[in-house]
């Protein structure tokens, strides 16, 4: 008897065994340890790794506001925008315009000019039109525009200005007028009334006039401003 | 042998006799022989120890496995156990030591992983220059002087061919190239004198077609400028070209790649030599071949998966931070020097992960091969 239960108790725990043996295998041929083993140590390096990273991070970042600093955004990555023009959705604010953004347009027919006018007196802006100073103010009655142009492009003819001629200026919304004072060719525009318009471009169309530091400026004193729906 | 396997057969907990001889012959002689753990067959470390953990859980087993074994006396088996004890003890130690060399292995190979990177791409002299002198960066560099000296002829009331005659993309890229070598002092060729000299040379062929341009087109010129104007001109296109050319920050960049570089070859030989040193301890502390090679394979898994997390900081950096610099072209070139350095990390990290399903695939043959 004693015998048959030793037998039982035996075989018993090589059975125990056998699956203890079966199971550590399978956990052994698993992949498992292969990606959690890997993962932990990863987690642990982590500890050190990230305040490293974080660092290098913050190093890379400050220098990167650094030089957005020095090298802020230039005419060369600028381009002419009219899309808030023609959906009437500028805002004549001048913190709410953008550069290079249309204005309006400029029609003085009697010596042949109509340009659209672009915001800023910059290369691209005088590229395609005329320039309107961003020191300009919008306050209808009192606005003071300055506008400025190539002699040999969009200003072309301003020089047969004449005093009593009408210029307009057409918004989104408005259409002002303004009457020609004087067209002069001095060193500075010669202003009286604060609101007026002033249209500047280079005294001759002559090679080089342009390092001349003589300008031509035609000042026009507002004359009336009238809703654009009614036309 | 025989001896052991009647001792196999016939106590119930029948392992411990068996392993615990393998075990002791193999803990002492795998340093000596390789031989020896593979006369041990049938027998994996787990097996072992999991025998020997029964075996220590249960007196009662050894007792009747005492009885049992005729030629056996009380002493012999206490002597027994003990042994098994102090070996059981040696296993754990060496699988603690294993892993903690394994992981050390780990830090110091992904560390001479990330070295070496950082030392190829980012700290680069040459791919640091590339940034100024691909092809792409002197082609939009010449469009961008070639734009601005058109809305200068437009300006100055002077036809186009003035700056697009005497502006080649050539004369540009070598402008380029001289100041950028000469910068990083890459070349001896070039130097400051000569980047001084070629946009000199710019700028007299400028004043020259200028001058013929107007010449030829029979224009008249402002009377106030008929001596100045074209060089007037030819020095407003070549201080924007100089503007565009010379880069600020070219002296902090150079000091950081000459110490960086530095420290990363001090990093690179002694992480590598870590790195050696730890793999040697990594497969001193095993009983099983197999094992030692699955110890390795978690630190070169680890290392490659290391590398991806990092590339997935980055990214999640450059998700959440607004990378613009002007001009756009350069913020375009500093990305693309940034994309690559990034995509090194990337093949490194799968370069990593091949070689560890290498030893992963070799650790399985040499397992099977146990079994």
């Amino acid at each position: 008897m004693k015998g048959m239960k030793k037998d039982t108790a035996s075989k018993s725990e090589h059975k125990h065994s056998k699956k203890h043996r079966k199971s550590s295998k399978k956990k052994e041929r698993g992949i498992l340890p292969y990606i959690s083993n890997p993962l932990i140590y990863v987690l642990i390096s982590l500890i050190v790794v990230l305040p490293v990273f974080m660092g290098f991070t913050k190093g890379a970042v400050s220098f990167v506001h650094k030089v957005q600093k020095d090298y802020s955004i230039d005419f060369n990555d600028v381009s002419i925008n009219t899309d808030k023009f023609d959906n009437n959705t500028l805002v004549y604010e001048n913190d709410r315009i953008g550069a290079c953004e249309k204005v309006g347009v400029l029609k003085y027919e009697s010596v042949g000019i109509i340009s659209d006018v672009y915001y800023g007196i910059n290369r691209v802006s005088l590229r395609e039109g005329i320039g309107l100073s961003s020191k300009s103010t919008f306050d209808s009655f009192k606005s003071k525009l300055s506008l400025a142009g190539y002699s040999t492009r969009a200003l072309k003819g301003l020089s047969n200005a004449k005093a009593g001629d009408i210029i307009t200026f057409e918004t989104t919304d408005k259409i002002y007028q303004y009457e020609v004072e004087s067209n002069t060719v001095s060193a500075n525009p010669e202003v009286q009334s604060s609101s007026v318009m002033v249209i500047s471009c280079d005294d001759s169309s002559k090679a080089f006039s342009a390092y001349s530091k003589q300008k031509r400026y035609v000042v026009a004193s507002f004359k009336s401003m009238r809703d654009k729906k009614g036309e | 042998m025989e001896d052991k396997n009647t001792d196999f057969k016939l106590t119930p907990s029948n392992e411990t006799p068996s392993t615990e001889h393998s075990h002791h012959s193999s803990e002492h002689t795998h340093h000596s022989s390789e031989h020896t753990h593979h006369s041990s067959s049938g027998s994996s470390s787990s097996h072992r120890s999991s025998s020997h953990n029964s075996s220590s859980h249960h007196p009662s087993s050894s007792s009747h496995k005492s009885k049992s074994h005729h030629s056996s006396t009380h002493g012999s088996s206490r002597g027994s156990s003990r042994r098994h004890r102090t070996e059981v003890q040696i296993l754990k130690r060496n699988k603690k030591l294993r892993t903690v060399f394994s992981f050390l292995l780990f830090l110091t190979l992904s560390a001479t992983a990330i070295f070496s990177v950082l030392k190829i791409t980012v700290v680069n002299t040459n791919r640091v220059a590339d940034i100024f002198i691909n092809n792409d960066y002197i082609n939009a560099l010449y469009e961008d002087v070639l734009d601005y000296s058109k809305d200068l002829c437009r300006k100055c009331a002077i036809p186009e061919e003035c700056a697009t005659s005497a502006i080649t993309v050539k004369k540009i890229g070598d402008i380029q190239k001289a100041y950028t070598y000469g910068a990083f002092e890459m070349d001896e060729m070039y130097s400051e004198s000569t980047y001084v000299d070629l946009i000199k040379s710019l700028n007299r062929s400028i004043v020259s077609s200028t001058r013929s341009t107007v010449k030829e087109n029979g224009l008249e010129v402002e009377s106030t400028q008929k001596t100045a104007g074209a060089s007037t001109f030819a020095n407003e296109i070549t201080s924007y070209l100089q503007d565009r050319v010379e880069f600020k920050y070219v002296e902090d960049i150079q000091s950081v790649i000459n110490i960086c570089s530095t420290l990363f070859e001090i990093g690179i030989v002694l992480f590598a030599i870590l790195s050696v040193a730890f793999l040697l301890l990594t497969i001193s502390f095993t009983d099983k071949k197999y094992k030692a090679i699955r110890a390795v394979c978690f630190s070169v898994y680890g290392a490659s998966l290391l590398d991806f997390v990092l590339v997935l900081g980055v990214g999640i950096v450059a998700i959440f931070k607004d990378f613009i610099i002007y001009p756009l072209y350069f913020c375009q070139s500093v990305s693309t020097y940034i994309g690559n350095c990034i995509w090194a990390f990337v093949i490194e990290g799968f370069l990593l992960f091949l070689i560890g399903t290498m030893i992963s695939a070799i650790c399985w043959k040499y397992k099977r091969n146990i079994e």
